[in-house]
């Protein structure tokens, strides 16, 4: 859909009575990337899973295209993907059989190409708990692109990145940019990220 | 393969990679049903007159080491919060889920429930109640254990609160349980205890993912 | 009492200024009528004929059992309520209730046993009543428990909540297993409890008693469900101008 966008309404968060962050809002349309930036413990992470409806908002309200995400009518997950700062990934089984078995993806999606760009093809058959933290982030950051979900959101994707594999996963977010995608990440890097279209700062 | 055979058959791949797991449970089965006839004593009327209860005792037990595995793992590994993110209704995830951990953990238990038996001096067509018990009992138990272990999910030391919880739950099944296999013993009519049995899998099966997938929602929170 | 008023006293400062006020009128009540009953059962009702004057132990114990089991399920309406209306109030009120059904339970097994005693000749039997009195005290146990562990307090809210719905249902199963278990084990002695051979003069004061420990009970959850509102909505201001008042 051209004109998908995900608001973020006057949001406070209160965890019994400490404030994570309060009156955050945002749109995000198609086509941007939101950077939230902060340091550690400054609620980033608490931010990012109140937009995936994983934590209750204590204030405001989080839309997908006018509709509340917890709302019976909403397709918000048709269009969610998310990297926590767990993989994800079931470390017993394979790579290849995390794919296969993989929940968010049909088989049609599942694009090797993407595996190649992170260099993960000659670990296909090795089980998760047997990569480094590198080649396993890396592994679900491929999920994440091959699920051609329209909104991707990482929790800190460049953390044990290697810079060839930083420069690949820009390439990939610059693509799904430009094909209208919509994108956000957190990250506690003081450097600049390409393709930044909007900035939160955490405190 | 729609997507809760796929939820099924990943689950159950995972655990034969864990088998260690399955088999603490397993070794407390056959532990604490060996245990009692070595110290209470073996005679053939005493063990008939034992075998329900220490059937269903061990049954409990034997969930009862193993609930954490259920969840704990996907929890730690960051699986579960993908399913919970999935467009698919959570609990029916869940309930493949449950049916997934029911088959890895209990079916093995229905499997060394017969050898038990026959250790008890139990013969002929009773093995057979005692197998059906176990597998009707179990598949109870597995909700109960799945309810508790996610209601506690954040909670870092569960075991007195798991036990608390479990105990209250789980006594109809345990009474109904042994009665079965007790009767089934004495050729009374079994038709009580199991028609007990098999309601009681009808609801646990049915409201019990649904109370686990919210239980499940709260404690990612 | 239309559906709007329910809704204004749902809110936690309307709550809070009605209970306070509404506090009264159930303990002086209760105060009163348990007194009464108590004159009524210990000095007024006549001796049994088979147990002399332990049997009046009951008027202590048959309020105790009936309003612990209540108390459980008003702790899984109130839960109700709190899950589907999302409540604080609501949310309160159960956890109140808690430490008082269990209390109450514990008391019903106390004096179950005070009065087995005399009766069958032993403190604790294997009967119906007090096996389920027991699994009862579990039941709220564990919600008391799992409230503690959960350092969060609206996820303890939720799941607490959860366990006591589970737990209302599981209830009439776990009664009825526990009371066919027991009459194939005990197909001898009937309990008291269940035999209708009480007398009208034996029997108004226990009526009296059971409405007593009723209103009793509900001005204490009054003034404890208010408390912990208060605790709950500080950062609220109708608290803290109340806070400010009280110093």
């Amino acid at each position: 859909m051209q004109s998908d966008v995900l608001q973020l309404q006057s949001a406070s968060l209160y965890r019994d009575d400490q404030l994570i962050f309060s009156d955050i809002s945002f749109d995000l349309k198609g086509g941007n990337h939101l950077i939230i930036k902060g340091n550690n413990g400054s609620g980033k992470t608490s931010l990012i899973r109140t937009l995936c409806g994983l934590t209750q908002l204590t204030e405001g309200s989080v839309l997908w295209n006018h509709n509340p995400i917890d709302g019976i009518s909403s397709d918000y997950y048709k269009h969610l993907a998310y990297l926590a700062h767990t993989n994800g990934l079931i470390p017993e089984l394979t790579l290849l059989e995390n794919l296969t078995y993989s929940l968010q993806m049909t088989d049609l999606d599942k694009d090797h190409s993407v595996l190649e760009g992170f260099q993960l093809k000659q670990s296909l058959n090795s089980p998760i708990a047997t990569l480094s933290n590198g080649q396993s982030r890396k592994t679900a950051l491929s999920f994440i692109i091959m699920s051609r979900k329209k909104l991707w959101v990482f929790d800190e994707p460049y953390a044990n990145l290697d810079s060839q594999s930083i420069d690949y996963l820009n390439q990939q977010i610059a693509a799904h940019l430009s094909d209208n995608g919509m994108v956000i990440t957190s990250t506690n890097r003081e450097e600049v990220i390409p393709t930044t279209n909007l900035e939160i700062t955490m405190s | 393969m729609n997507i809760y055979q796929q939820l099924f058959l990943r689950d159950l791949r995972v655990s034969m990679k864990r088998w260690s797991d399955l088999l603490t449970g397993i070794i407390m089965f056959i532990l604490v049903a060996f245990i009692f006839p070595l110290i209470a004593g073996s005679d053939k009327d005493f063990m008939h007159r034992i075998i329900g209860p220490v059937i269903l005792l061990s049954s409990l037990l034997a969930s009862l080491i193993s609930m954490q595995n259920i969840f704990k793992p996907d929890l730690n590994n960051g699986s579960l919060e993908q399913l919970v993110l999935s467009t698919h209704s959570l609990s029916g995830l869940i309930f493949f889920k449950i049916l997934s951990y029911w088959v890895s953990s209990s079916l093995p238990l229905v499997v060394v429930s017969s050898l038990i038996a026959s250790a008890y001096f139990v013969t002929g067509i009773d093995i057979v109640m005692v197998m059906l018990t176990v597998l009707l009992a179990t598949t109870t138990l597995v909700n109960i254990n799945s309810l508790a272990a996610a209601l506690t999910l954040g909670v870092r030391y569960p075991g007195a609160l798991m036990t608390l919880i479990l105990f209250p739950l789980s006594l109809p099944i345990l009474i109904f349980g042994s009665k079965a296999i007790e009767y089934s013993i004495l050729g009374m009519d079994i038709s009580g205890p199991f028609y007990f049995l098999t309601g009681m899998m009808l609801l646990s099966f049915s409201l019990g993912p649904i109370a686990t997938a919210f239980a499940i929602r709260i404690s990612i929170d | 009492m239309n559906l709007k008023q329910i809704y204004k006293y749902g809110s936690p400062p309307n709550y809070f200024k009605l209970s306070l006020k509404a506090e009264n009128w159930f303990l002086i009540p209760g105060f009163v009528l348990i007194i009464i009953g108590c004159l009524g059962g210990l000095f007024i009702a006549p001796p049994d004929y088979q147990m002399g004057d332990a049997y009046r132990i009951i008027y202590f114990h048959v309020p105790s059992a009936y309003l612990s089991m209540s108390a459980y399920a008003y702790m899984a309406g109130a839960a109700l309520v709190g899950i589907v209306w999302r409540s604080n109030v609501a949310f309160s009120v159960a956890k109140s209730i808690a430490p008082f059904g269990a209390s109450l339970t514990f008391l019903a097994l106390v004096t179950g046993m005070l009065w087995g005693k005399p009766m069958w000749g032993t403190a604790w039997v294997w009967d119906a009543r007090l096996t389920s009195q027991f699994v009862l005290l579990l039941l709220f146990l564990g919600y008391i428990l799992l409230h503690l562990s959960i350092r969060e307090q609206r996820k303890a809210d939720l799941a607490t909540s959860v366990l006591a719905l589970v737990g209302v249902i599981n209830l009439p199963i776990i009664h009825y297993s526990v009371v066919w278990w027991s009459t194939l084990h005990q197909a001898s002695t009937i309990s008291k409890l269940s035999s209708p051979s009480i007398t009208g003069d034996m029997l108004w004061p226990l009526l009296v008693m059971i409405f007593g420990y009723g209103f009793f009970f509900w001005g204490v959850i009054c003034r404890v469900a208010a408390s912990e509102i208060l605790k709950r909505e500080k950062r609220s201001k109708w608290a803290k101008e109340y806070i400010k008042r009280l110093k």
